[in-house]
């Protein structure tokens, strides 16, 4: 195993210009400013791809008018968002009304602070980093409890409570096949995880553990598709059937910033499977020589880029594929099968790794 | 600096901690004991202990206090507010928090005049070693470790789990008996707070 640089020349640039603590300053806001941008341009083009997806699923065509295949179309839809009338409910307890749109995107913003997009691209390196990205996507639900009970709408009340509680079942079997890859690399950084798996394909955690790599990455796409409150899960809204669910009462901006959320948390999602599965920004290397070199010339970040795209493509396929749950039988599913399976699967993992019998 | 931002801290912590408790409105409290919990996590992490200030977030903030809140939204009328507490509550409630104050300020001296003995010992920086206990390879390590907290640690999951069994038999018998629950007032309505989420 080679080592790698992990400073980015941009930080190196501002480092050689500027004196140490204020170089720390400038790279730590043109970090914040790149996951800003990140976050806001990567939530537009979901709303246009999930659009399209959903279209073409469906035998139509989708947004074609705004700009070239309706590439314009989600910015014309967050104008007329954010121009809309932020409306504030009679009776609403103001604090928890206006707090609660900031929660969700807070969280899935700080789970981006340590992706590892590249090798040299990553805000900050935690030593707990899955420690981290658990305790900060917790603020997903806490904005949801908060908003169901602030907008004084018993829909909203009771919206917030059920996805209150599908969230918080579907963490735990989330959280357990995250653990069983921590286990299985010997590290619960994120980048040590990603270089845990050097080597082929055949190094992935995906394919790598037998059997129980496969089944934690099966597990994690159902359980993160219930976690982000999308079809065939998305018992918080659940639009057809049920009331809106925790955001009946918001408009405009506040609206806005759920949704926003959705998508953001949605990317994060996927970049974690394909942290933890698919050898995050390493090259797929299939131990053929001239074809290992080509795709290992193509930069880390795109291939992340590309592996975060397939899995966000799988989460569109299994909305517009699938038919909805019902509640309880969506909190069956998870108590009764997903979680005694998780946990079978982490005392495999357990096993496979005590007597190293992991696919060298 | 960081001597301003641990005061300033400490005073949104403080301010944070009257509204938990002075809040006539349940809901408020909560918020109130959030912002505390988030304010200890970074207090934390001026320390340096940053596996355990992620994991007060983890635990603290994803976990406890989302059932807190649920309890608030099972349990109380949106935006009721309880009534004043009677003077003699009041009065208990300053004399058991007085001494608690000089139980931890008794305790603050003792660990103090002991951190201030070990720094003399060891000139080399506590700062540097105390990175090394809280850090996560060394916490896992003495937490699973035979000799060190293995057992407690697995005494303490014995124990919830005998606490949860507890719960959902106390909650179920009342369920079972339907003449029971309605007579019971506060009881009778906690216990029917698991079969809220359930029917479709």
């Amino acid at each position: 195993m080679k080592a790698y640089a992990v400073n980015h020349p941009i930080g190196d640039i501002v480092r050689s210009l500027l004196p140490a603590p204020w170089a720390a300053i400038a790279n730590g806001a043109l970090a914040v400013a790149v996951i800003a941008g990140l976050v806001t341009v990567s939530a537009i083009f979901l709303i246009w791809l999930e659009r399209k997806v959903c279209a073409h699923f469906q035998a139509r065509l989708g947004p074609t008018r705004v700009g070239p295949f309706g590439l314009l179309q989600p910015i014309a839809d967050a104008i007329k968002l954010l121009m809309k009338e932020n409306l504030r409910p009679r009776g609403v307890d103001n604090l928890a009304y206006f707090m609660a749109p900031l929660l969700p995107i807070t969280g899935s913003f700080l789970v981006l602070a340590v992706m590892p997009f590249d090798h040299n691209l990553q805000v900050v390196d935690l030593q707990a980093g899955v420690v981290y990205v658990v305790a900060v996507s917790g603020l997903g639900i806490l904005g949801i409890l908060i908003g169901g009970w602030g907008s004084n709408n018993k829909y909203s009340l009771l919206g917030s409570m059920r996805s209150g509680a599908q969230l918080f079942s579907y963490e735990l079997s989330m959280v357990l096949c995250l653990l069983l890859i921590v286990m299985a690399s010997g590290s619960a950084s994120l980048r040590e995880i990603v270089l845990s798996q050097q080597g082929t394909v055949a190094d992935w955690w995906i394919f790598k553990l037998p059997v129980a790599g496969f089944l934690a990455f099966f597990l994690f796409m159902i359980s993160s598709t219930a976690e982000l409150n999308r079809g065939p899960l998305d018992l918080s809204e659940a639009e057809s059937e049920l009331t809106g669910g925790f955001h009946t009462e918001y408009t405009g901006i506040s609206f806005s910033m759920f949704f926003l959320a959705e998508f953001v948390n949605m990317f994060a999602s996927a970049g974690l499977g394909a942290t933890f599965f698919l050898g995050g920004f390493l090259a797929p290397q299939f131990g053929i020589g001239p074809v290992d070199y080509a795709l290992a010339a193509v930069p880390g970040v795109i291939w992340f880029f590309l592996k975060t795209y397939f899995l966000i493509f799988l989460y569109m396929w299994f909305r517009w594929t699938f038919p909805r749950l019902r509640i309880d039988h969506l909190l069956s599913l998870e108590w009764k099968f997903l979680l005694p399976v998780s946990m079978a699967n982490l005392l495999l993992a357990a096993t496979l790794v005590t007597f190293k019998l992991i696919i060298p | 600096m960081r001597d301003f931002f641990f005061y300033g801290l400490c005073a949104v912590l403080l301010g944070l901690a009257g509204v938990t408790v002075l809040s006539r409105n349940l809901f408020r409290s909560a918020l109130g004991l959030l912002g505390v919990l988030l304010c200890t996590a970074v207090l934390f992490l001026l320390l340096q202990a940053e596996m355990v200030a992620l994991v007060q977030v983890m635990v603290y903030i994803g976990g406890i206090m989302i059932f807190v809140l649920y309890a608030v939204l099972l349990t109380s009328e949106l935006g009721g507010r309880m009534a004043s507490p009677s003077p003699l509550k009041i009065g208990l409630a300053v004399v058991v928090a007085a001494v608690a104050l000089g139980m931890l300020a008794g305790l603050a001296k003792k660990a103090g005049g002991s951190a201030d003995r070990v720094r003399a010992e060891s000139p080399a920086g506590s700062v540097a070693a105390g990175a090394n206990i809280a850090s996560m390879k060394s916490m896992g390590e003495r937490l699973l470790d035979p000799r060190g907290f293995l057992v407690p640690f697995e005494l303490i999951s014995v124990l919830l789990l005998a606490a949860m069994v507890g719960a959902i038999a106390v909650a179920r018998e009342a369920a079972v008996v339907p003449g029971a629950g309605a007579g019971e007032g506060g009881g009778g309505k906690a216990a029917s707070a698991p079969g809220q989420g359930r029917p479709a």
